[in-house]
């Protein structure tokens, strides 16, 4: 559920029959709960941290460092993206399905309310970062302060 | 839309041609019953409703998104690598008849809805596809 982060994305798999059987909802809405208060206490935030929701994506190019985040499910309204002391927060709700009268088959798909903070590897200028969420791919571009964007230096050929 | 359109190529029985890759993912997937019918909640981050292909044929349902790279994988070097990105595939055997000109199909913020009414349910109202 939230917060282990590992993905149910098990590379090759063909021909995958699931038979529709119950599951408590209750147990996955307890983990949940359990899951709340370990990320409340105990986030690391390590750039390089064990895994956490939502699951990012990282890399940097001459000038800027991105962060890329799946993160379904949710409306810009109900995610906060927070830069402030080159780290970087990712914050937000996933809703609950409306089950209403129905029953639950299968839950896998995380809700609730999750928070993740990464330590930037390079220092970034916290007032040029733009953050786009797209089909549920959250991407955050951070510019590098001028000071750790590395100068090329021309080389003079004689 | 995109469910009239997919159902009725599952229903003439003809295959899509396009590229698959080998390796694709599957999705968290949450399925609701009520009495009426079946609502599949399915996460395809990074996905359009242009990428997806939904086809329910005899109690099969398959569920699919093309999903395009976002990153040239050749010049991205990672700090940071949690997940890969690839095509999204998944079947499904629904062990109840489906009402299948009833089905439909909303996608939104990356999250595929399918709601499939149960066939036994007379006057079963058609709910259209919404695109976001």
């Amino acid at each position: 559920m939230i917060g282990d982060g590992v993905r149910q994305r098990g590379g090759y798999q063909k021909e995958v029959h699931i038979m529709l059987t119950p599951t408590n909802a209750l147990t996955g809405l307890r983990r949940e709960v359990d899951r709340l208060f370990e990320d409340y206490f105990g986030d690391g935030g390590s750039f390089l941290s064990a895994r956490r929701y939502p699951p990012v994506n990282a890399w940097e190019d001459d000038e800027h460092l991105y962060v890329e985040a799946e993160i379904p499910g949710i409306a810009m309204k109900d995610l906060e993206v927070y830069v402030r002391d080159n780290q970087l927060t990712i914050k937000g709700t996933r809703p609950e399905g409306e089950i209403g009268e129905g029953v639950c088959y299968r839950q896998e798909r995380p809700t609730g309310d999750f928070s993740r903070t990464l330590d930037l590897p390079v220092e970034v200028d916290a007032s040029n970062v733009d953050a786009k969420l797209e089909h549920g791919v959250l991407t955050v571009t951070m510019a590098k302060s001028r000071n750790a964007v590395a100068k090329r230096i021309p080389i003079r050929s004689e | 839309m995109l469910a009239a359109t997919t159902m009725e190529k599952a229903k003439a029985g003809s295959t899509s041609e396009s590229a698959q890759s080998t390796w694709f993912y599957r999705s968290d997937i949450d399925v609701h019953e009520t009495d009426a019918e079946y609502v599949v909640y399915a996460d395809m981050p990074g996905a359009t409703s242009e990428d997806l292909d939904i086809r329910y044929d005899r109690g099969m349902l398959m569920l699919r998104a093309r999903i395009k790279a976002r990153q040239d994988p050749e010049k991205t070097s990672y700090l940071i690598h949690e997940y890969g990105v690839a095509d999204y595939q998944q079947e499904f055997r629904i062990g109840e008849e489906i009402d299948t000109d009833g089905i439909s199909a909303e996608f939104r913020d990356g999250v595929l809805i399918l709601r499939l009414p149960k066939s036994a349910r007379p006057r079963l109202k058609k709910i259209e596809v919404k695109q976001r």
